[in-house]
């Protein structure tokens, strides 16, 4: 049996996500033939297959992560397997070494191998930490060339012996029938990632307020109003359609307003971007909204659609919810979010009115704009929202 | 006001998309044999490029910068050039490099990281990869010097892409080599793309020929997926050199079919279409079409190249993976002709630990 350990993929990338498997289990496969369509952080990339021969395993189904060096493949490259593949091969080579010693050291992780030692190796900075943390070095088996223990493997093994039983993670005998640990994929692992991104860097402010939109005539769009008053109020206070640059401490301000546009999916948070909202027409502004809502939701949209947004518009009201403190995505420094439309008792004069007003709730970074900015904003886009047409 | 300079650039393209001549050919291309060793060469480094991005898919390779779609540009240059001449490369010209006797297994070294890859066997006073970008240039224009210093009729070839030009570096070995007239041909590869930034962003000129003019030497755009275009210019304009005229500058537009390394993902910035249409005037099928519409090139012999090839490109794999690893004494003896006493010992010490894996 030989054993396809996933490689680097790229430069020094950690792990990838199996997107989809273009064999089985019994496949005859020829050297260089699509085993794989694999994600890393950069690029989905087709992975072929270094060996000929019949497929044994598949380690891991798609939305799996795997890393770099674990398992991938495993192969019968046997005599038999190894000539029905070379008949069929439209591949280069024809034999190539079956061993995962040919795999540059630092992608292998063999766990497989038993240790031969008869003295235990560690780098020195292992041994030291492993003195102060109580770690018994001869217990572990490190993850290094040839089981060499390393730092990372001591706080493994440290962490393990420190932590509450791992029983006590998990719900107590009532709630005993709670579901299987979920882990995140995809989307959803995107969005924790940019929001504990934002919530470590960006200092959030949030200032609410009303559109009173009384006068507003029939057939007016709400995301394109929306996206209109976002326009007049970045023209007001261009400083807010800007990114913020925490290293070099600057703010890069667009002349060009890119709003994206938060869309819910069963998969979890996406944010297309419509462009040059501040030139389009109300009409174009509602097909290009059509186009990028239905690529969201198939997950058709190709990463041009997705990424440099200069502003963002949380549209949550449509659902439920007045007010709240939506979240700026770095490098983006503000974020307006409209919530449930509701007729308001007002006061009109010194009468009483009941008048459909819109909440607003605008977050923006206080890092690099200032409260006086912020609120001439929300100003310029409640004068917009409140105009008839 | 009057005018004091002007000036031109010149476009040469002798075989079109379809592989219908568009001028009288030169003299070497009426020699069927010599067209041939030209597509064969080209046909092996496209083969070579899938095998090398597979290999490191598979994680027996480092990063590798792909040729697909320069296979023109790279062989036609390689076949301008004399033997004695010096190469000076980026770091994706294997065409060229192959035409001068760099093996594919030294170009698979290289890629894993292993420097021996370019202690060439072959041609021994060709620069090795260059990965800084434009740092090449003036050291052509040095060996160019060299030669000329020495009276020695050789001509110093460098490389540089669309990117590269932005470099002061570029410039510098440019007014150098127009100063002095130096025996050096400068090929710009315009393929479009430097990494992710598209041409027109790259520059606000209308060529990137005419940056030579700056420096007084001539610049000459060719067509660079036509292998026969490219070899003609870049052989006048070796001729030119090696007779005292100085040096030129060659821009050959191409375009990277590719992404710019293992490493890259191109979906990600090229706008869609682009890379379809620029498959419809890639290099291969062109010169294959003209061969084909001259009765030198069928189906069989077609499959026989590919065979041909791939037998190739496996036994250089072979020879790759089965290569020793390095020895310690490799990172000392290269340094100085007498190592200083500190170097001797700490020789001793890897020595010593050497096989160790500590």
């Amino acid at each position: 049996m030989a054993r396809f350990n996933l490689p680097d993929l790229g430069e020094g990338l950690q792990e990838a996500e199996i997107i989809r498997w273009h064999v089985a289990i019994g496949d005859v496969v020829a050297i260089d033939q699509p085993l794989v369509a694999m994600e890393t952080a950069k690029a989905v990339v087709e992975v072929p297959s270094p060996h000929a021969g019949t497929i044994l395993a598949l380690h891991g189904q798609p939305g799996d992560t795997i890393a770099t060096g674990a398992a991938l493949v495993d192969f019968d490259t046997g005599p038999v397997a190894g000539n029905a593949a070379g008949t069929s091969a439209g591949g280069v080579v024809g034999h190539m070494p079956t061993s995962d010693a040919e795999l540059p050291a630092a992608a292998v992780r063999d766990n497989s191998s038993e240790a031969t030692h008869t003295r235990t190796r560690a780098v020195p900075a292992a041994r030291d930490l492993a003195r102060r943390l109580g770690v018994d070095l001869a217990s572990l088996r490190g993850s290094g060339r040839d089981g060499l223990i390393s730092v990372d493997d001591v706080m493994a093994a440290a962490a393990v012996t420190l932590q509450p039983p791992a029983s006590a993670m998990r719900p107590s005998a009532p709630y005993g029938e709670a579901g299987e640990l979920d882990v995140l994929r995809s989307l959803r692992r995107a969005m924790a990632q940019s929001m504990s991104l934002a919530r470590d860097n960006v200092m959030e402010c949030t200032v609410v307020d009303d559109a009173d939109i009384h006068a507003w005539e029939s057939g007016n769009d709400y995301t394109a109003r929306l996206l209109r008053a976002i326009a007049a109020g970045c023209r007001a206070e261009p400083g807010l359609n800007a990114w913020y640059d925490a290293n070099s401490q600057g703010r890069r301000i667009f002349h060009h307003i890119d709003v994206g546009i938060a869309v819910d999916t069963p998969d979890g948070l996406l944010v297309p971007v419509i462009r040059d909202v501040g030139n389009r027409t109300p009409d174009a502004l509602r097909t290009e909204i059509n186009r990028l809502k239905a690529g969201a939701r198939d997950r058709s949209l190709p990463p041009a659609d997705l990424r440099d947004f200069t502003f963002m518009l949380s549209n949550f009201g449509v659902m439920a919810g007045r007010y709240a403190t939506p979240v700026v995505v770095p490098p983006a420094i503000a974020i307006l979010g409209a919530g449930k439309v509701s007729r308001d008792v007002v006061a009109v004069g010194d009468d009483i009115a009941i008048h459909r007003r819109m909440p607003l709730s605008l977050t923006f970074d206080h890092r690099c704009v200032t409260g006086g900015e912020a609120v001439r904003l929300l100003a310029a886009v409640i004068a917009d929202l409140e105009l008839p047409n | 006001m009057s005018s004091v300079a002007t000036f031109h650039i010149d476009h040469e393209q002798l075989l079109d998309a379809d592989g219908r001549p568009t001028a009288a050919l030169p003299a070497f291309a009426q020699d069927a044999s010599e067209l041939l060793h030209l597509y064969r060469l080209m046909t092996l480094c496209r083969l070579f490029d899938a095998k090398a991005i597979n290999l490191q898919r598979t994680g027996r390779l480092g990063t590798y910068a792909p040729c697909t779609g320069h296979e023109a540009t790279h062989v036609g240059v390689g076949a301008a050039m004399r033997p004695e001449d010096a190469l000076f490369p980026v770091y994706r010209e294997y065409g060229t490099q192959l035409w001068r006797g760099v093996t594919l297994t030294e170009i698979l070294t290289y890629w894993n990281g292993d420097e021996r890859g370019t202690h060439f066997a072959g041609p021994r006073q060709d620069f090795p990869w260059c990965v800084p970008i434009a740092s090449q240039m003036p050291q052509a224009a040095g060996a160019a010097m060299a030669f000329k210093l020495r009276g020695e009729a050789r001509c110093a070839v460098a490389y540089i892409g669309d990117g590269g030009t932005s470099q002061g570096a570029f410039y510098e070995a440019l007014n150098m080599a127009g100063a002095h007239a130096l025996p050096v041909v400068f090929i710009i590869v315009n393929n479009g793309w430097a990494i992710s930034v598209p041409v027109a962003e790259q520059t606000a000129a209308q060529t990137l020929a005419q940056k030579a003019i700056a420096a007084g030497i001539p610049g000459v755009q060719v067509d660079g997926n036509d292998v026969i275009g490219v070899r003609a210019v870049v052989e006048r304009a070796l001729a030119r050199a090696r007779s005292g005229g100085g040096a030129t500058v060659v821009e050959a537009l191409t375009y990277r079919l590719s992404d710019h390394t293992t490493a890259d993902d191109a979906t990600r910035y090229r706008p869609a279409g682009e890379l379809e249409a620029a498959w419809q005037r890639e290099p291969l099928l062109r010169l294959r079409r003209y061969l084909q519409a001259q009765g030198q090139w069928d189906e069989a012999q077609e499959a026989d190249l590919r065979a041909d090839c791939s037998a190739q490109i496996e036994a250089a794999v072979v020879a790759y993976t089965s290569l020793p690893a390095p020895v310690s004494d490799d990172m000392f003896t290269h340094l100085f002709a007498h190592p200083p006493a500190e170097l001797a010992q700490q020789q001793a010490t890897a020595r010593r630990y050497a096989g160790s894996g500590r």
